[in-house]
């Protein structure tokens, strides 16, 4: 039978096997291995995400490093490159604004009923059905109760950046670290309601599962933070903010879940002792790059010192 | 397995295809058909379906690392002039040709650190090693001559002016009107970066010794550096 494509036999040649075989059957022949790597990707991606889990999650990966894609928010691109993330993206923006009033909706109907059923898919039934919309609609959140944590966490970034506006944090007079204590501190209080059941929800996000989410959702807080706080750098010193603010994020959070003092004192004192470290840090750094200009006058003057003893400045200066 | 399966099962990642099944000439952009046990990963997205981070900025992942690799460049060619500075200031004629031509390139990466910030772009991590590397290009560019200096100005021009020409190709293919506050800034430092081009140039610099070979090796290293910092 003929193809349209039969025409194109180019350049045939003898594989391994002895069989003659041109250029567009050793493609699908490479579609097979495409088939195995993907079969063996499904075997290990989970355990290698196992793995990153398992160095805690303090440790942060640059999360950006994986998103590059050409795609705009809202525009079609005509990129021939466009990505399957954006595939589905695009054909699901139609509908997102409608499905987030939904998740929205069930999301808070929910909320109350943390207490009793904990952050699971019982809870979003509930909720649904409080509401008046059907038991199985919670299935809008992908997988339960873990949707139901990423959706608070989401909520909550989204609050803070709401009181950060209104409040004005930015402009304010206080210096960067103060204004981060005071950001830190506000996003912490939202989890104070459902302190009881903090630690399922933290079980629930450090999953191998969730685990590419909640380092999405943390590097989100702390550039947030750091935004607010006034932070503008744009070198070496953006890296350390971020990883100090992540870092106090979740040293907080560890601290409120196991605090037994009245109004989490505890935690909001140890919060503030961190913040005193963080500031007498950057008093040092400020005080080394200081040390860093005395250190090159003196290389500058030992160089010439050099060049004096060796003869080589009044060679040069003659021989010019 | 048949031919025609065979084609079906092969989808060229990214490309699009006519299926002209029934008479309907239906374009398909063909997607990475993912495996049901991988497609969970793909379902795993976050929740709002759109990147977070493009709900407050306007401009796309790609832009993003535009941005991030020209502010990159800027603070490089600093670093250059710096280190040509530290050697020749006041032991050479070009010295003050040479402090004008930094002084420019302040300019553009006071520019680019405007536009950065303005679209809360994340700096390359690489940026302590640029501060060093690029200080000693151009101090070594500089030690083994004024007219290397030149070779190594011209050298790097030469790549940065290729950089953003093709920059600019992509943004006007993409949007032109959306990117216009970009290519403008582009375009203001292409246009200045061809003139030191030209300068170093006109300054001898093809007299320096070993010069294909040093502007071969220059041109390469900064080819390498700008594929590192537009990801990392």
């Amino acid at each position: 039978m003929t193809h349209p494509l039969s025409s194109c036999f180019c350049s045939c040649r003898v594989n391994r096997g002895g069989q003659a075989e041109n250029s567009l059957f050793s493609l699908f022949r490479g579609s097979v291995h495409l088939w195995k790597i993907d079969r063996m990707l499904a075997r290990y991606l989970p355990l290698l995400q196992c793995y990153g889990n398992f160095m805690g999650r303090t440790t942060i990966i640059a999360r950006p490093l994986l998103a590059s894609n050409f795609s705009t928010n809202g525009t079609t691109s005509q990129d021939a490159n466009a990505s399957a993330q954006s595939e589905g993206r695009r054909e699901e923006q139609v509908s997102s604004s409608k499905e987030d009033d939904v998740k929205f909706k069930i999301f808070s109907a929910a909320l109350p009923l943390v207490h009793q059923l904990g952050w699971t898919k019982e809870c979003l039934e509930a909720g649904a059905e409080s509401i008046g919309f059907s038991k199985s609609s919670h299935g809008i959140f992908e997988h339960g109760g873990t949707s139901f944590v990423q959706f608070f966490h989401r909520n909550c970034n989204k609050e803070l950046r709401k009181i950060a506006k209104v409040e004005q944090i930015e402009s304010a007079k206080s210096d960067e670290l103060t204004k981060v204590h005071q950001l830190l501190e506000k996003r912490l209080q939202m989890i104070l309601p459902y302190l009881p059941q903090w630690p399922q929800a933290m079980a629930l996000m450090s999953r191998p599962h969730s685990s590419l989410d909640s380092y999405k959702l943390l590097y989100e807080l702390a550039d947030d933070i750091c935004f607010f706080a006034g932070d503008r750098s744009l070198n070496a010193t953006w890296y350390t903010k971020r990883a100090a603010v992540a870092g106090l994020y979740i040293t907080g959070e560890l601290s409120l879940v196991q605090d037994k003092s009245a109004n989490c004192d505890e935690s909001w004192q140890m919060l503030a002792r961190r913040i005193e470290d963080l500031r007498k840090v950057e008093e040092f750094g400020g005080s080394c790059s200081r040390q860093q200009e005395i250190l090159k006058d003196i290389a500058q003057s030992s160089l010439t010192l050099i060049r004096n003893l060796t003869g080589m400045q009044s060679y040069q200066r003659n021989s010019r | 397995m048949c031919y025609e399966q065979a084609q079906l099962k092969f989808v060229h990642y990214g490309c699009v295809r006519t299926c002209v099944e029934g008479g309907s000439f239906q374009h398909e952009t063909m997607s990475l058909r993912l495996s049901p046990a991988l497609r969970h990963l793909r379902a795993n997205k976050f929740a709002c379906n759109n990147c977070l981070r493009k709900k407050h900025t306007k401009i796309s992942d790609e832009v993003h690392g535009m941005l991030r690799v020209d502010h990159a460049g800027e603070f490089g060619a600093n670093r250059i002039y710096a280190g040509q500075m530290a050697v020749l200031a006041g032991r050479s004629k070009s010295a003050a040709l040479i402090q004008h031509m930094w002084d420019q390139e302040k300019e553009h990466k006071k520019i680019f650190d405007d536009l950065m910030v303005k679209h809360r772009v994340r700096p390359t991590a690489l940026m302590p090693f640029w501060h060093i590397a690029g200080f000693l290009l151009g101090a070594g560019s500089a030690v083994l001559g004024e007219k290397s200096a030149m070779a190594c100005t011209v050298a790097v021009e030469a790549s940065i002016v290729e950089h953003y020409n093709d920059q600019l190709r992509k943004l006007a293919n993409d949007n032109p009107e959306k990117h216009a506050e970009i290519m403008a800034a582009i375009k203001k430092c292409r246009d200045e970066e061809q003139e030191h081009h030209d300068t170093g140039l006109d300054k001898g610099a093809e007299q320096a010794f070993l010069y294909k070979a040093m502007t071969a090796v220059i041109k390469v290293g900064c080819k390498a550096a700008i594929a590192l910092s537009t990801k990392v």
